[in-house]
């Protein structure tokens, strides 16, 4: 496969996660509707919402992540940092890159660690229905993974364009 | 050269942090000299739940804290089988079977929770504090009771009751609005927290205790040379006794204060209900325990450990 | 104590100012500082405290208000509601500038974030005020000020989050809220009143409309009404809790875009793609406020801070007034809930001692998180309100400008929270009648 190839099949990926992670919320919205409608008529009482509501912000907070960056949702003070010469800015911007990279890197190792740990372990969440705790994990992790990719992604592509125009 | 053991407690303001654990961090100077002292947080204070106790300990992160046996049946569901729901008839009972539960199954479990148990100790016994009166048991028929376990959940369901998960934060509203119609807590949280604003009635259904361990970690155990680790000894015991001292002395002085506020008391367990109750434990609770706990170990330690004080045996 | 403060001052300072994510510059500064003055693994905390952050329920009202805005904003409703408030209120001097603080307020009743609140009105306003020859300090100034409404009148995330750290209830803080809300809502529209007097080339006059117009555009803060039934009513009628009742308010929007035929595959993935964006920027931070959080305490800050301001002896008021001059200057860098994460811990126990009622105590914060949102130069509603008109091709406008229009505004909120220090009453008042 060309490298063009794998990168567009990357950035439909992480279009694909933000998309599912707004979709959780939809969902989960409509469910805990129901759920506390059902709860006040005393028509029906669901178990767990808890554990749903936890696994669903998990999903919800880290599928995104790595569309924030691409689309530059990741905040920064630019006070500073808008009144330098662009040849500083750019090299600022690949360090901002770097360090992204390396915090949702370490973010991904730790967190495949503790999922894989949880699975050793058969780890089921603290509550009433008990569900295993490695898949959130999972979800977590996969979810910093992706995001240091494509920080790593960004700062070649800055890096390379600079390059381009200085040769 | 001094030591400091880094502990996480559960709570800041349970007289089990601002007596027990302050007596605890001056007897451990006195008998060393100074050498070995603690430096105390707790668990809400780092960010944690308490769920990571366990994994804190074996890293090297903490020293020292509380297991709380309800935070580990994830992790070692077979240490959950001492707080059932149903068979114990106050906290004296309880006390003697988590003592028995140290050294079969705590103690032999030193590897999973990452050091020794060092000794037992309560925050306080719990309760149901409802908004209707429990006339008797049928009075829970439809009522939403706000859990957070499953042996709560299990025992709740089978006396007609509907168990409702809502976080912490959100349980006085919650009361006040009929969102639920009672939660489970102890006196000490009820007191503090000013439960008494929105429950009248506070009864006891054999809940058990809030209890646990203080735990120390075998790096920081292995540490010590053979005479203080042989001084200390004497300390744990008298640890453990002030625990329960404590737990008592909470129990009791929480209660009184909230029957003053209004709050109308079934306190003990009406001797009519114990049969039922111990029923519900032996035929749906107990059960669904040693389902998560890994079948016959979990009966045998139970019948050996636990049945002989509460009467009240698991089948297999 | 001295050189773990000015270690964390410095890396956060630094990392700021050379633009880099704030996120990530709160997460390595916490690490930073772990490995600085600690022998213990630090590190092994990120294997939790991230998961901890991402799985605390209690946060779950945040990413449900900012995907309710999403919706709203795409169903056309806000816009209409917008249009509604103005054919009341353009009469008076300043025109659409009331209309601003008023939609702010309407809309604040249904969303619990403050930048959600501005970036929702500022939508609207942008496009609309922009050809008509209001002053663009003014007009921008008006939205990112009128935006601070979204936390101080319920629902509010910054209140949720405050009452788990102090254990208050959220039902309480909510009401509580309310008067001093109402006060703010006033001042701002007096800010303007007085302004357009002073210099009425600030705002064109608008043209009267009939009583007719008026009274046929009320159909369009239908909408809104029943979304405030649906998220205040249910959590007053003990339906949900606070936390439900933000899926609640999901839910009505949901309904309310089928209902104007906005609803379609195309404008659910801008609202989903928004919203993931929105969140998980929010959530990162947090995870790094998390982290920050467990190594201050790991390291006992915390528990020597405490100490150090009781060892000073101030009387109540003055720990109070210490703890407004600390907020003021740490908002003018921190973002508002990992300030909030941060400090909380910190300062309840000194708080306790000293007797201060924390509900009161909570409402002083809120305003003060308020303030954070528009001082420069870390604010997040200026950026917002900036982007904005960067979007709507007002090119000449600066940062500066924005920061200068909301200064009459961050006016009106001190002297708000000038007020409820003084009359502690205005706090109270409704939450003594339920
Ligand atoms: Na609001
Ligand atoms: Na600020």
């Amino acid at each position: 496969m060309k490298m063009r190839t794998v990168l567009t099949l990357f950035d439909r990926l992480i279009t694909a996660m933000a998309w599912a992670s707004g979709a959780v919320f939809v969902a989960l919205s409509v469910y805990i509707t129901i759920s506390a409608l059902g709860r006040y008529f005393g028509l029906f009482f669901t178990r767990g919402n808890d554990d749903l509501s936890s696994f669903a912000l998990a999903f919800g907070s880290t599928f995104g992540l790595a569309y924030a960056l691409k689309i530059d949702a990741h905040v920064r003070v630019d006070i500073l940092f808008s009144a330098l010469p662009p040849g500083l800015r750019n090299a600022l911007s690949t360090v901002s890159l770097a360090l992204m990279a390396l915090f949702a890197g370490l973010l991904a190792v730790y967190g495949w660690t503790l999922c894989f740990e949880s699975f050793g372990l058969g780890t089921r969440s603290v509550s009433i229905v008990q569900t295993p705790i490695w898949v959130p994990q999972a979800c977590v992790a996969f979810g910093f993974s992706i995001l240091a990719l494509q920080a790593i992604r960004m700062m070649v592509e800055l890096l390379l364009d600079q390059l381009r125009v200085r040769g | 050269q001094n030591t400091t053991w880094k502990s996480v407690a559960l709570i800041r303001d349970s007289k089990q942090t601002t007596e027990k654990w302050a007596w605890l961090n001056e007897e451990l100077q006195e008998r060393t000299d100074g050498a070995l002292s603690l430096d105390l947080s707790t668990f809400a204070e780092l960010g944690l739940t308490g769920t990571e106790f366990i994994r804190f300990m074996s890293t090297g992160l903490v020293d020292a804290g509380e297991l709380i046996t309800g935070y580990v049946s994830g992790e070692v569901p077979i240490i959950e089988g001492v707080q059932m729901m149903g068979v114990y008839d106050g906290l004296d009972e309880a006390e003697q079977a988590y003592d028995a539960w140290t050294e079969a199954v705590v103690a032999p479990n030193a590897d999973r929770i990452g050091g020794t148990p060092v000794a037992s100790f309560a925050f306080a016994n719990m309760y149901l504090w409802s908004t209707f009166p429990m006339e008797d048991l049928g009075s829970l028929e439809g009522k939403k009771v706000r859990v957070f376990s499953t042996a709560q959940a299990d025992y709740l369901t089978e006396l007609g009751a509907e168990p409702v998960t809502i976080p912490l934060a959100e349980v006085p509203q919650a009361l006040e609005r009929g969102v639920v119609d009672a939660v489970i807590t102890g006196p000490d949280v009820a007191n503090r927290t000013q439960l008494y604003e929105v429950v009248d009635y506070v009864t006891d259904l054999m809940f058990g205790p809030g209890a646990g361990w203080v735990v120390v970690s075998d790096r920081a155990m292995s540490r010590l040379d053979e005479n203080t680790r042989t001084e200390l000894e004497g300390v744990w015991d008298e640890l453990q006794t002030r625990g329960w001292e404590l737990a008592n002395e909470e129990n009791q002085t929480n209660l009184d204060a909230v029957i003053e506020q209004g709050v109308e008391a079934k306190v003990p367990v009406p001797d009519e209900w114990k049969p039922r109750l111990q029923e519900i434990a032996k035929e749906v609770v107990l059960p669904a325990w040693v389902d998560r706990a890994g079948g016959d170990a979990a009966v045998t330690a139970f019948n050996d450990a636990i049945a002989p004080i509460v009467g009240v045996e698991a089948g297999e | 104590m001295g050189a773990i403060l000015l270690t964390i001052i410095c890396i956060l300072g630094v990392g700021l100012g050379i633009g880099l994510y704030v996120s990530v510059t709160i997460g390595f500064t916490a690490l930073g500082v772990g490995l600085i003055f600690s022998d213990r693994p630090v590190w092994d905390a990120l294997s939790y405290l991230p998961y901890n952050a991402v799985t605390t329920v209690t946060l779950l009202a945040l990413p449900l208000f900012i995907l309710m805005g999403e919706l709203l904003l795409r169903s056309g409703i806000t816009e209409r509601m917008y249009d509604t408030v103005s054919k009341w209120l353009n009469w008076l001097p300043g025109g659409l500038l009331h209309t601003n603080i008023v939609a702010s307020g309407l809309f604040a009743c249904v969303s619990g974030s403050s930048p959600a609140t501005a970036a929702t009105i500022g939508g609207v306003a942008i496009p609309y005020m922009s050809k008509r020859g209001y002053d663009q300090r003014m007009m921008l100034g008006s939205i990112a000020g009128g935006g601070t409404l979204g936390i101080l009148i319920p629902p509010s995330i910054v209140m949720i989050v405050y009452a788990v750290l102090a254990g208050e209830s959220i039902g309480q803080l909510y009401i509580a809220g309310v008067v001093p809300g109402l006060i703010l809502l006033g001042l701002c529209l007096g800010v303007i009143l007085i302004a357009a007097r002073v210099r009425p080339a600030l705002a064109p006059k608008e043209a009267s409309t009939s009583w007719a117009e008026k009274l046929a555009g009320l159909v369009w803060l239908l909408p809104i009404l029943g979304l405030i039934v649906a998220v205040l009513g249910s959590i007053y009628a003990g339906v949900a809790t606070p936390t439900e009742a933000a899926a609640f308010g999901v839910t009505g929007a949901l309904i309310i875009a089928a209902m104007t035929g906005r609803l379609s595959l195309s404008m659910l993935r801008e609202t989903l793609l928004a919203t993931a964006a929105t969140t998980s920027m929010i959530m990162l931070i947090l995870v790094g406020a998390f982290l920050l959080q467990f190594v201050m305490a790991f390291l006992g800050l915390p528990v020597a801070m405490a100490r150090a301001i009781a060892a000073w002896d101030l009387s109540t008021l003055q720990i109070v007034l210490a703890c407004c001059v600390i907020y003021l200057v740490l908002g003018m860098f921190m973002e508002s809930l990992s300030m909030i994460v941060i400090t909380i811990p910190v300062l309840i126990p000194v708080l306790d001692s000293a007797g201060v009622d924390l509900l009161w105590f909570g409402i002083v914060v809120v305003m003060l998180v308020e303030a954070s949102m528009i001082t420069p130069p870390v604010g997040l509603n200026l950026f917002i309100i900036l982007g904005l008109a960067r979007r709507n091709e007002l090119n000449d406008v600066g940062f500066k400008d924005v920061f200068l229009g909301v200064l009459p505004f961050f006016g009106a909120l001190i002297v708000t929270l000038i007020l409820v220090l003084i009359f502690p009453d205005l706090v109270f008042l409704l939450v003594r009648q339920m």
